[in-house]
């Protein structure tokens, strides 16, 4: 599929710019820049505030993970509707891991009690002696739930014995195949921005020790129209579209909607021979990440800026530059909010069903 | 005060009325006249005042009986030069002027021999009144010259000069004539007459030239595939914009401000394969006209530049033809009466073949990959075809056609383990049809006229679905499908009718109007989606929109002095769509000054009107890069320009110009910071914003027209800022292409009637672009996670000197020519970009390789061979 996403593009490269030949040659530009305060923070309801505080860096300057970018001698404000609510302070937190995830284990961040709830305007103000002034601005979304996840034209090949299932004596091993409908309302005011996580839970490696795994499960989203209402015609031709679950309700406003998610070929491990409340527990967490406007620029821009035709020739000088969004004053950083509505999908249910229909 | 006033204009009026009713009688023959006034005073009472030498050897006859004085004088002076005025008790007596010999119209056709083919821009000069004018785009001309007997030289650059003495005009007469190719050129001498030397010095246009097909094909470029746009990019004031492409940004204007005709008829789309060609096929064309700072008041709608092609209307003699094979695509031409002297056509077709060249490629890949399947091809084509049917020397018509598509196929097939496969297609298809018919015909010896009828279209459709296909029991299912369509066009019905009147030998006058009817459709999308049982049609609403647009114009070229000429006109638009009218009047002016024969000084001012625009994101041509008009509350973008110049030319061989320029540019739209996070299906004006923008600079430019070498030597410099209140923060930024000193040198050499050589050097500032170099850390947000630079100031950085030197060589043989040609012939890598990247030499600390900023500097040399075969 990358092939094909990138053919007209690469092909095009070869043939305007012949790709014949092209050489790179190092060198600094004569360019000065100051390196400015940026602030990032994800704001969930019902959960305390964690804001990184960094400043920018020049990209010649060192890889970033080799330099120091944390700022630390800042004073930052918190306000809440407007009320200086607390000073938040410095600390440190356990980086989630995840793969993907390029940051130490333990980061350097500013802390706060207060704990967000929906509707909540939050204002963010950092102030450092050497990187000057930021500040940010973001209202917490309200909750919307998941109405309910439908399952269907699922479909499996098993490899083993799965006469007796759930009850199996030895490992086995599913190549599932279903479709997944999200079901959810969006609120009757236009405006509201969404995004979809699917998580295994718990997670494991395939190295595990787990008593399941998804393993190796690509969601398919591209059969969902929403998901790629950012995407011109042109670009889902020659551009990459994959991976993006990122949607506004422009379409669907007040609307109740089955979000329709693929998945094809994915391999469902099941290892425990006895235990009946293992598959029973595990499944896909489906989170509905109700989110703000700065979350959804972010994500977009993200996708204009490294995946589109205009972000691809940008890169190469032949588009204008293109940037990743930011809320904060300064043009660095994301303060973003959301709150998540989660529904956990059973994958011994999704088997049963795709046995069912075997 | 008032009264004195009233009782002087009373006695006055009295003397007149007496002195005209005065009666005399008087009486003589032959006597001379002085003899005869002083009787004539005596018995009139009347003072006859004259000059003392009025008189001298003036004899008069005349007999009157009580008759009324005026008709005494009427008689006395009939047969003289004097005439007589009676003021109160006065007669004044004085030399009329001596009467003007009658003056009468010359006017004909003048077309190259053999083909009939119409030669426009031939200058016709008349002696011994030294009158000179200009053939226009159909070949007519008209002079008018005093009675007597003259000689008429006609000359344009690739023929020989004809001339023709010893002509007795007596009243209005008509000659057309029929000028050879000079047969010096293959001796390797370029004639003289070069028009662009005469407009340089006796037009009252700045900044207009003429480009034949020969210099066209003359003109060394990428892949040998000779391009119009790509010589005019050697012209100076005219930036090239990404290397490469067939860019034009004329004194700091956009891309999309310059007007490109096809015969006078707008074409849209003027790019290939994403601009790396034009869409002028060589070999369909007969010449170029080009202006860049004052416009004739025929042209209005584009604020930079208009280019007027013309094409070949076919040989009325015999038939010809050529077949060309080059590297990139291979192209065929033909012409030829259809009734020999009466109805000619023209034909000519050009196709790419790089479908071809990924054919083996997608051959390979497929065989490596057993279950996965592509088809790719890309090509682009065009089509032009014209009939012309000459009803009489002074009456023609013509059907002209245009076509040019691009058109992108690609198709993957993944074939799954469970015997369901994914096909995945995309086609995409854009370009332009043009079809005009018109009527021109010379009314009178001194009134031509043109009645023209034409459609012209962009249009691009993209298509792009992804299906599932399972097989059972040998029938294909389509499980999935998911399907979209876009499509967005630019439709123009034109009618306009063009007449050159030539009312005086020193005066010519253009006028016309005309009515075109857009249509547009910004892009329109249509999704079908099956998604197992359900089925769902979502199409966005955006509006077409419907445009009327009617232009009146009408122009002068006036030569009052022998060294001044004026060149004014009158350009008033009406711009009709969504129940909001928008008019325009658009002054053009200029003049020159001609301090001695071979100098010349201009200046001007031109005010210009554009109504329609297109939505670029990039540098080069997308298909989705779509036409729109002005809607809501945008305002029509205009233009002011003055412009001044001096000329020299030098022994008829080398012609000097200076131009100087100051533009002025208003209600400029261009998308607005962000813009690309807005949905594709948005309403597009919500994107834009209007500023302004100025750009000044002087061109200069040397050119040798005469001999076995020719070419020019050019340089430009200019300053060309933009101002959003959308863009940048509403601060102030250079243009993208403010390429702030340009040097263009360009030599031909005809070394023998076999081989030619041609090269071109182009040196000029870098490119402007904008590089972030600061980073802000990643906020995990998304699926992905990449870079994220901080915003910097637009067009921050310029791209270091570019300079390339291209050379062609051509060989030509019995039956046609051979072009070899180097692109980039010392293989200089200009930088077109500048990327954030990793250096190749790590660092002996850390064992990273540390964070660098890289030129990408591209296209290396590049030969190109091609062969023509001429029939």
């Amino acid at each position: 599929m990358a092939l094909l996403k990138n053919l007209f593009l690469s092909l095009t490269s070869i043939f305007l710019m012949t790709g014949l030949s092209s050489c790179y040659q190092e060198f600094e530009p004569d360019i000065p820049s100051v390196p400015v305060l940026c602030m990032n923070s994800e704001i969930t309801a019902g959960e305390p505030i964690i804001l990184f505080l960094t400043r920018t860096w020049r990209w010649s300057e060192e890889n970033q993970f080799s330099i120091d970018v944390d700022v630390t001698d800042a004073e930052v404000k918190l306000f809440v509707n407007g009320d200086l609510r607390e000073t938040l302070d410095p600390g440190t937190i356990i980086n989630e891991y995840y793969p993907s995830n390029p940051y130490p284990e333990i980061r350097k961040c500013f802390k706060g009690d207060y704990i967000p709830r929906s509707g909540d305007m939050i204002r963010i103000e950092a102030s450092s002696p050497q990187y000057g002034d930021a500040w940010a601005e973001v209202r917490v979304p309200e909750e919307v739930p998941i109405d309910r996840i439908e399952i269907q034209d699922a479909s499996c090949e098993a490899w083993g014995d799965t006469s007796t299932f759930p009850v199996v004596e030895e490992e086995c091993n599913f190549n599932l195949r279903f479709r997944m409908l999200v079901y959810f309302t969006d609120r009757d005011t236009p405006g509201d921005y969404y995004d979809l996580a699917l998580n295994a839970s718990p997670y494991s490696d395939y190295d595990g020790e787990a008593d399941a795994i998804l393993y190796n499960a690509w969601p398919d989203f591209s059969g969902e129209s929403l998901f790629s209402e950012h995407v011109s015609v042109l670009e889902s031709a020659v551009a990459e579209t994959s991976g993006y679950t990122i949607f506004s309700d422009r379409s669907i406003n007040g609307k109740t909607y089955p979000l329709r998610i693929k998945f094809t070929d994915s391999m469902f491990i099941y290892k425990n021979p006895l235990d009946l409340d293992g598959p029973k527990e595990y499944g896909l967490v489906v989170s509905l990440r109700h989110v703000d406007e700065a979350y959804y620029k972010h994500v977009i821009s993200l996708w204009e800026t490294n995946d589109a035709i205009v972000g691809s020739l940008s890169g190469v000088g032949l588009a204008n530059a293109v940037y990743p969004y930011s809320n904060v004053s300064t043009g660095a950083g994301v303060v973003a909010a959301y709150t998540s509505s989660k529904m956990t999908l059973p994958m011994a249910d999704v088997v049963m069903a795709a046995q069912k229909k075997n | 005060m008032r009264r004195k006033i009233t009782i002087s204009f009373i006695l006055a009026l009295s003397a007149v009325i007496s002195a005209s009713a005065q009666k005399v009688s008087i009486k003589a023959v032959n006597e001379p006249a002085a003899r005869v006034f002083s009787r004539l005073m005596n018995s009139s009472g009347k003072n006859f005042i004259y000059p003392s030498d009025l008189l001298r050897s003036v004899n008069v006859s005349v007999s009157a009986n009580n008759e009324p004085l005026e008709r005494v004088l009427d008689k006395m002076l009939e047969k003289t030069d004097i005439g007589y005025k009676i003021k109160g008790n006065n007669v004044v007596l004085f030399r009329k002027d001596p009467p003007k010999p009658s003056r009468h119209t010359l006017s004909g056709f003048v077309r190259e021999e053999g083909s009939e083919e119409a030669l426009s821009g031939v200058t016709v000069t008349a002696l011994p009144a030294g009158v000179r004018t200009a053939t226009n785009t159909q070949g007519f001309y008209s002079l008018s010259i005093p009675a007597g007997t003259i000689s008429l030289t006609f000359s344009a650059v690739g023929f020989e000069t004809k001339e023709i003495e010893d002509i007795v005009l007596k009243s209005s007469r008509k000659i057309d004539i029929s000028l050879p190719e000079d047969s010096r050129m293959l001796e390797g001498v370029t004639v003289i007459g070069n028009q662009n030397r005469d407009r340089a010095i006796e037009s009252a246009e700045i900044g207009s030239m003429n480009v034949s097909r020969a210099n066209i094909k003359n003109t060394p470029v990428i892949f040998g595939e000779s391009d119009v746009i790509k010589t005019l990019q050697l012209e100076p004031g005219v930036s090239a914009g990404v290397e490469g492409m067939a860019g034009m940004y004329v004194h700091g204007g956009g891309s999309d401000e310059n007007m490109y005709m096809l015969d006078n008829i707008p074409l849209y789309q003027v790019n290939h394969f994403g601009g790396l060609f034009s869409a002028f096929n060589t070999e369909a064309l007969r010449n170029v006209d080009f202006y860049k700072s004052s416009f004739p008041a025929k042209y209005d709608g584009r604020l930079s530049s208009y280019i007027d092609v013309n094409t070949k209307d076919g040989s009325m003699d015999s038939h010809h033809g050529g077949v060309k094979i080059g590297l990139t695509s291979a192209a065929v031409n033909v012409d030829g009466p259809i009734w020999k002297e009466h109805t000619s056509y023209s034909f000519a077709a050009r196709r790419s073949w790089y479908d071809v060249l990924t054919l083996p490629i997608c051959a390979i890949f497929n065989s490596m990959s057993p279950d996965e399947k592509t088809t790719f091809g890309y090509a682009f084509t065009d089509i032009n075809a014209k009939i012309t049917h000459r009803f009489s020397d002074r009456s023609r018509i013509y059907a002209m056609f245009y076509y040019g598509e691009d058109y992108l196929n690609v198709k993957q097939t993944y074939l799954m383990a469970s015997k369901e496969k994914d096909i995945d297609k995309s086609n995409l298809r854009w370009g332009n049809i043009v079809a005009s018919a018109g009527w021109n015909h010379a009314f009178t010896s001194n009134l031509f006229g043109e009645v023209t009828g034409a459609f012209t279209r962009y249009a691009s459709r993209l298509m792009h679905s992804e299906e599932t296909e399972s097989e059972e029991n040998g029938t294909k299912i389509r499980t999935d499908y998911d399907k979209t369509l876009s499509r967005n066009y630019i439709h123009d019905w034109i009618l306009k009718c063009d007449f050159d009147w030539h009312p005086h030998a020193t005066h010519k006058i253009t006028f016309g109007a005309g009515y075109t009817h857009h249509s547009f459709l910004p892009s329109r999308t249509r999704r079908e989606l099956t998604n197992g049982e359900i089925s769902a049609t979502m199409e966005d609403h955006v509006p077409s929109y419907h445009a009327n647009e009617f232009n009146l114009y009408a122009g002068g070229d006036w030569n009052p002095f022998r060294r001044l000429r004026l060149n004014y006109g009158l350009h008033y638009s009406i711009f009709s769509i969504e129940s909001k009218t928008h008019h325009n009047l658009s002054p053009r002016a200029s003049f020159r000054f001609q301090p001695a024969d071979n100098w010349a000084i201009k200046g001007g001012y031109s005010h210009t009107v554009q109504y329609v625009h297109q939505l670029l994101q990039s540098s080069i041509s997308l298909p989705t890069d779509q036409w729109v008009p002005v809607v809501g509350n945008q305002k029509p973008q205009t233009a002011d320009k003055i412009s001044l110049g001096a000329y020299w030319t030098l022994n008829n061989r080398y012609t000097f110009s200076i131009e100087g320029y100051y533009k002025w540019m208003h209600n400029l739209l261009e998308y607005a910071d962000d813009y690309y996070l807005l949905p594709p299906d948005q309403d597009w004006a919500d994107k834009l914003t209007a500023g302004r923008g100025t750009s000044k600079g002087v061109d200069f430019k040397i050119s040798k027209d005469y001999g076995k070498i020719t070419g020019h030597i050019a340089y430009s410099l200019l300053w060309a800022n933009r101002i959003y209140p959308d863009k940048n923060g509403g601060r102030p930024f250079p243009a993208r292409f403010d390429n702030r000193h340009k040097i263009n040198v360009m030599v031909n050499w005809k070394i023998s009637p076999k081989w030619e050589i041609g090269a071109s050097w182009t040196g000029m500032s870098g490119n402007r672009i904008t590089l972030p170099t600061q980073l802000w850390q990643d906020p995990m947000i998304g699926p992905w996670h990449y870079d994220m630079p901080l915003r910097v100031e637009e067009n921050n950085y310029r791209l270091p000197f570019y300079h390339r030197m291209d050379i062609n060589f051509r060989r030509n043989t019995r039956h046609g020519y051979w072009d070899f040609s180097l692109y980039n012939a010392y293989c200089n890598l200009n930088a077109i970009a500048v990327v954030r990247d990793y250096s190749d030499i790590r660092n002996e600390e850390t064992g990273d390789y540390p964070p660098v900023f890289k030129k990408l500097r591209l296209i290396p040399i590049i030969p190109s061979v091609s062969y023509t075969w001429l029939f």
